[in-house]
């Protein structure tokens, strides 16, 4: 089963739709993010620290609509990830 | 929004105009639970016409991560429900795109006694900035727009 992938915000506005469907074989969320940034740059821009040379530290991830605790950034990008998973990158929220 | 056979109201994130301030007060004043309520509290953050910094905004879109807001509302609702004093609680948030003064988001809290139903709204409300997946994006009048975070 190919991995789901939400866009909410910025991301959203990047690619142009709410959601996508990715069939490459992909195992954690480092390749993920390879194959996301390979399809959209820009959204390298938005959740990519080129500093660290990493995810941005707000960034939160959630998988299969649970977010994913608090963790070290190396931690997050070696998350696995399975066939069918539901993947989302969170911004820092803002509420009406 | 609304049950099957009953109308009720049900706390969680909805289209714009999905229901009225005024809905959620007579939903709340029709159930047998009001006879324990002595204040009805309610708090509605609506669009702003300038930003933080000033700048003229004509309007604001909301986008939303539905299935982790309402889990986030619901937790927030259970959790003031437990509240001494605190007979209900509906939180309703809207997501789409909305112009100067509409409203964004509903809090109406039912409590025994104000004291109790002032500080569960403010605590409610003060919980939702911080915790539910929505994001707002402001529109400015000189047409650029910016998530804000």
């Amino acid at each position: 089963m190919p991995i789901e992938v939400l866009y909410f915000a910025e991301l959203k506005d990047i690619t142009k739709k709410p959601k996508e469907l990715f069939n490459e074989p992909i195992s954690n969320m480092k390749e993920l993010l390879a194959l996301l940034f390979k399809t959209y740059n820009s959204l390298r821009n938005v959740i990519w620290d080129g500093d660290s040379d990493n995810l941005c530290s707000n960034v939160s991830i959630a998988v299969n609509d649970v977010l994913v605790p608090q963790m070290d950034n190396e931690d997050k990008l070696s998350l696995s990830l399975s066939d069918g998973d539901k993947i989302a990158f969170l911004l820092p929220i803002s509420g009406g | 929004m609304f049950g099957k056979n009953d109308n009720s109201i049900i706390s969680g994130i909805y289209p714009k105009d999905a229901c009225s301030l005024e809905d959620i007060v007579q939903f709340i004043k029709k159930r047998h639970s009001i006879r324990e309520v002595g204040s009805i509290h309610t708090f509605s953050g609506i669009v702003r016409a300038t930003s933080k910094e000033g700048k003229p905004v004509k309007g604001i879109k909301i986008d939303a991560y539905e299935e982790l807001a309402n889990k986030s509302i619901n937790q927030i609702c259970d959790d003031i429900k437990k509240q001494y004093g605190i007979v209900e609680i509906i939180l309703i948030h809207y997501h789409g795109e909305f112009c100067l003064s509409e409203d964004l988001v509903h809090v109406v809290v039912a409590a025994g006694h104000r004291g109790e139903g002032f500080r569960a709204l403010s605590v409610a409300v003060e919980r939702y900035k911080k915790e539910i997946a929505v994001w707002k994006r402001e529109d400015f009048q000189d047409g650029t727009s910016e998530w804000i975070h």
